[in-house]
């Protein structure tokens, strides 16, 4: 018993230095990553937090749209050279692009194209809109749809939903309710290999009918930890981080700490706000006295210049005013006055009777809970701002931060009395207003947002009618009259952090979060 | 033995079932929707109404919460656990593409800690009470106090940033697998020395050993060859219960090193409620605990002649 | 050799109770030794060095560090005990129950334990934070769900060998009943190793509360909560390291103190109860 328990000791010892020796050099015979590109070869290495195939930015590189959008939201041509629309808005003539061809040397003309749209049309809301799909020659796409559909071209636009996929691209080949699982598309990259959360590595399409890349050759790396991407970055393992997510993965307050390692950083506005909503149902947020005065109390130039050293900009209406339909014409914008808001909180009730330093009404101080999505970016920093300045008017804001699904279920059940999330942006509607969405009384997603009778009938009427100067009129009634009703508290604009090592040029920002311009990009 | 090995097996398959119905169950009952979660995950914009409906609609989520468990066991009995609800992917298939990571993890993990932590807590019981004895066992103490993710964090700063003697993040190359591997091998050292230390003094105290002292034995070889044999039991089931949950999936060092292993993707499944995921991994979990387990009780029988496994241990 | 033993156990005995005691003390005196109001928000003065006005530098708020460490004494001990003592209770009744009755029971009750044991944490803390809302009553109901198997498993062993001991065949001879049995005999015999694992028991769930709140499912934020100072001191973690270090300094100290004193305990205790123990 004795020899064999110290044959077994010993089995038991080299077994384990072994595996240990096996996993390590089972490391060792992968290719060294670090390794620089090789002999002139033009490579890109991004920094992606999410896994290639998960990220609607990673399929942006590899499928294309039949249309796109600028930074202020109008359609403008991809795969659809032009498109002429009927008066009506149910009839959309698709002209295509001539001479696209797909990764595997599939053509794309209209019977792919008309493929690729009901594949679309069967997994987005619009499908139950569609009608007839005809095509009337190999570069023509005719839509019927049986009602007019006034976000269209916008959810055509979004990467995610509506991507020009090939016929093979999908498993059963050619079916319309096919899985994707082949990227093959029209994009400016051709997706060559792909390892899952760890990288996928793209080639340039030699054969793209735009604007061909200078790179040659681009790598995503997933790395999930944003300060673990910031090491990489320093570290040149890889060469930008950032550009591959729409929310910002760089924490703003690494920003000095980059620039001064010799660091490029850019920071591009999309519009989308950060934004705190009231629940329009409880009985404090009821007066719009009160919505506005919380909107006077938070001095917005300080918390950015503080809290995120000035890199976003202050936001005093409720979505971006650039965009095409947005409150630019609004006169209520939202400052920092405290007086004016102590003064408008006492025309409505609350005062500090008691004296203990927080408002009150009918003997009930004014005090309400700020719900709080976990991972909501920058959401803990700002939240513990507002309460701060808050507490100098006499409100109390408590926090509360739940795991996201189960924040959003409360948002969705109106249980929550002010809640924190950021607005829509580009390419849905921004500002929530449109039909079923945030401000309109049928969005089963928002029940306790500010909502009201004028209000339906007026974004009902924008989003009804395809005359398009007939609706940027409603749309400033709309903004008009949301701003004097401050149905939310909008905070800053969320910018989108790209930063890139000094070997990388070319850098433009894309028009949606959710793109990457790499054309121009070089790597020296 | 035989009898051993059928009883434990079905018991086997009867906790993992359970447990992943219970798991089911308890995010089942949670609040949030997989469909709106994993919409707004991976569209970045809040998904309409519609979108959910359809969304649920496509992946049969809007069925009875019982229907949807029949139609889960339905699909293992053929060997299936289903598709992911966020990657459109086969449970296991996801699973695998992970293990590997998360198994080169902990196997790394293990032999690290028992090639220092065996000799160090050997050494120490013979000289118990020296000046060295007391030092192993305070910095061994230490070790297990220290917060795993905080160590692991710390370390990063250190050789990754102030240094930049190690890559922070990655799989590939044995320089990746220092940091999680010291992070997580600090606390398993340490805990392993103290174990080691106080079962092989214990054995020393035997009669037995006493006696091959008094017979003139050496102390090396009382040691290595009498005192550890016996002292293994313990060793092996602390080392059994760690190796379950580090292939469990070291859930906060996989996240702090972004680590491409079961753990991450298994937590970001639960957040996301991606039900076929979660079914599917808390059985395969609880099948790797369960058997670990009783390789760790086999083990027993081969370390203690005295161990047969008549009756219930 | 066991006298030497003993003494040196006493002495790290000593230097556990007199840490712990000193935690405790912070905790208590928490309003009168920390400088600043731990939640006092001023931005002007963020991520401030270690120095003189600030003993431990500032947060991402301008919170002074030291006295949130120092409020944070309060919840991670106060949290731990309360955790271990219903830990310590429920897994010493039903493990009692489980190895005194045996048979049935005893195998519904281990299998329950298995599942508990086979269940990955993570889930069931989730679960429970997620459903009932994060906060503290709801944190201690997680950790009892989780911890309470592991005293469940030790006590139905210690259990089985008091069993067999000849002072309770007499006193069913003598006509007790069960449960008197249990009341009387069993559990105050397993009782004190119990406390021992318990006292090394305080170290792991001050460590599970850290990497719970850590993780945003244990204490909430603006609580000055040690592992809820390190998720908000994260994203600071390359550019101003302070905001981490601290904290976590103080949950590794505050866990060796309480090592320090369960091993102490054990190394002075009689060596049978320390055979149940190791295994």
């Amino acid at each position: 018993m004795q020899l064999k328990m110290k044959g077994y000791l010993r089995a038991v010892t080299i077994a384990l230095i072994s595996l240990f020796l096996i996993s390590a050099s089972a490391g060792c015979a992968k290719t060294d990553d670090k390794a620089p590109a090789a002999k002139g070869e033009k490579l890109l290495r991004l920094g992606a937090v999410k896994d290639f195939k998960e990220a609607i930015e990673g399929q942006n590189l590899v499928f294309e749209r039949f249309v796109g959008v600028d930074r202020k939201g109008n359609p403008v041509p991809q795969l659809a050279e032009s498109w002429d629309v009927s008066k009506d808005g149910k009839i959309y003539t698709f002209h295509l692009q001539k001479g696209v061809k797909f990764h595997n040397g599939t053509v794309f003309d209209a019977s792919a194209a008309k493929f690729a749209f009901q594949w679309i049309a069967n997994q987005a809301p619009f499908g139950s809109y569609v009608g007839r799909v005809e095509t009337p020659d190999d570069n023509t796409l005719k839509l019927y749809f049986k009602e007019y559909y006034a976000p269209l071209l916008l959810d055509l636009a979004s990467g995610w939903t509506s991507p020009v996929i090939c016929p093979e691209a999908v498993e059963p080949v050619g079916s319309v309710d096919g899985k994707l699982t082949n990227f093959i598309g029209t994009g400016p990259f051709k997706l060559v290999t792909y390892e899952k959360d760890k990288q996928a590595v793209l080639v340039r399409n030699d054969n793209y009918w735009g604007n061909k890349p200078k790179v040659e050759k681009v790598i995503w790396k997933t790395i999930p930890d944003p300060h673990a991407q910031i090491v990489a970055l320093k570290a040149g393992e890889v060469d930008t981080i950032g550009i591959t997510e729409h929310h910002s993965s760089i924490p703003y307050v690494e920003v000095p700490g980059l620039r001064k390692a010799g660091i490029k950083v850019e920071a591009t506005s999309y519009g989308r706000y950060q934004v705190l909503e009231f629940n329009c149902q409880k009985e404090q947020f009821n007066d719009k006295r009160v919505r506005l005065a919380l909107n006077l109390a938070i001095d917005r130039e300080k918390m950015v210049k503080e809290l995120f050293g000035g890199l976003p900009e202050p936001a005093y209406t409720i979505t971006a005013p650039w965009f095409k339909y947005g409150p630019s014409n609004v006169k209520q914008k939202y400052g920092y006055d405290p007086e004016k808001a102590k003064q408008l909180l006492a025309e409505a009730g609350w005062k500090d009777t008691d004296g203990d330093g927080i408002l009150d009404k009918n003997g009930k101080p004014f005090a309400f809970e700020l719900l709080i999505p976990a991972g909501e970016a920058n959401a803990d920093a700002v939240a513990v701002f507002v309460q701060s300045e808050l507490k100098k008017i006499g409100v109390q804001m408590k926090l509360l931060t739940l795991e996201s699904g189960a924040a959003w279920d409360r948002s969705g059940k109106g249980e929550y009395d002010m809640f924190v999330h950021h607005s829509f942006c580009l390419p849905s509607i921004p500002g929530g207003i449109g039909i079923g969405q945030k401000y309109h009384s049928k969005s089963k997603s928002w029940p306790a947002a500010y909502h009201a009778q004028e209000l339906d009938r007026l974004i009902e009427k924008a989003w009804g009618n395809p005359d398009e100067s007939e609706r940027k009129k409603i749309c400033d009634e709309i903004w008009e009259m949301l701003h004097q009703e401050a149905p939310c508290i909008p905070l800053y604009d969320i910018v989108k952090v790209v930063a890139y090592r000094d070997n990388v040029s070319g850098f433009k920002p894309a028009p949606t979060m959710f793109d990457m311009e790499l054309q121009y990009i070089e790597v020296k | 033995m035989r009898r051993l090995l059928i009883q434990r097996l079905v018991s086997a398959v009867f906790v993992m079932l359970i447990a992943s119905f219970l798991s089911f169950s308890l995010l089942f009952s949670a609040p949030g929707n997989p469909a709106e979660t994993i919409l707004r995950q991976q569209s970045g914009l809040d998904p309409a109404y519609d979108e959910i409906e359809l969304f649920m609609k496509r992946h049969d989520l809007s069925r009875p919460f019982l229907v949807q468990c029949l139609q889960w066991l339905y699909l293992l009995t053929h060997g299936k656990l289903g598709v992911s609800l966020r990657t459109g992917e086969p449970v296991l298939e996801e699973f695998t593409a992970r293990f590997g990571a998360t198994f080169q993890l902990a196997v790394a993990v293990m032999a690290l800690s028992v090639i220092i932590g065996l000799p160090i807590g050997v050494f120490a019981a013979t000289k118990p009470n020296s000046l060295i004895d007391h030092i192993i066992r305070v910095v061994s103490l230490a070790g297990i106090s220290i917060p795993e993710f905080w160590l692991g964090l710390m370390l990063m700063l250190c050789f990754s940033l102030v240094l930049g003697w190690l890559p922070c993040f990655g799989h590939g190359t044995v320089r990746h697998l220092v940091l999680p591997v010291v992070t997580l091998a600090v606390g398993i050292t340490a805990s392993l020395i103290r174990f080691v230390r106080t079962s092989i003094l214990e054995v020393l105290n035997l009669d037995y050993i006493k006696t091959a002292k008094a017979k003139g034995l050496r102390e090396v070889v009382i040691v290595w060859k009498h005192a550890l044999k016996n002292a293994l039991i313990p060793v092996v089931t602390i080392l059994g219960t760690q190796l379950g949950h580090l292939l469990a999936g070291a859930v906060i060092v996989e996240t702090v090193f972004s680590w491409p292993g079961v753990g991450k993707f298994f937590v970001d499944s639960i957040y996301a409620r991606d039900y076929p995921v979660i079914q599917g991994f808390v059985l395969i979990i609880a099948a790797t605990y369960v058997l670990v387990n009783l390789l760790v009780d086999i083990l027993y029988v081969y370390l203690d002649p005295r161990v047969r496994y008549e009756g219930r241990s | 050799m066991y006298i030497l033993e003993v003494t040196r156990g006493k002495k790290m005995l000593l230097t556990g109770s007199i840490l712990i005691f000193s935690f405790m003390a912070l905790a208590v005196f928490a309003l009168f030794i920390a400088p600043y109001d731990p939640d006092d928000v001023k931005v002007e003065e963020r991520l401030l060095p270690p120095g003189e006005h600030h003993l431990m530098g500032t947060d991402g708020f301008g919170r002074d560090i030291f006295s949130r460490v120092v409020f944070g004494t309060r919840y991670s001990l106060f949290l731990a005990l309360v955790v271990v003592s219903i830990n310590l209770l429920l897994g010493l009744m039903v493990g009692s129950i489980a190895g005194y009755f045996g048979g049935l029971v005893d195998e519904l009750i281990m299998r329950i334990v298995d599942i508990l044991l086979a269940f990955p944490n993570i889930i069931l803390a989730l679960c429970i934070v997620g459903v009932l809302g994060p906060s503290v009553q709801n944190l201690i109901l997680a950790l009892v769900a989780l911890g309470w198997v592991s005293y469940t498993r030790v006590s139905r062993g210690l259990v089985l060998s008091i069993k067999e001991q000849g002072f309770i065949g007499a006193a069913k001879a003598l006509g007790g009943s069960d449960m008197y049995i249990i009341m009387r005999h069993i559990i105050p015999n397993a009782f004190p190793p119990l406390l021992v694992l318990a006292t090394l028991h305080v170290s792991h769930i001050i460590l599970s509360i850290a990497a719970l709140s850590f993780l945003g499912l244990g204490v909430q934020a603006p609580t000055p909560e040690w592992g809820a100072m390190l998720s908000e001191g994260k994203q600071f973690i390359f550019t101003h390291p302070h905001v981490m270090i601290f904290p976590g300094l103080a949950i590794t100290l505050s866990v060796l103190s309480f090592n320090l004193l369960g091993e102490g305990l054990r190394d002075v205790l009689d060596p049978r109860a320390r055979e149940v123990l190791n295994v």
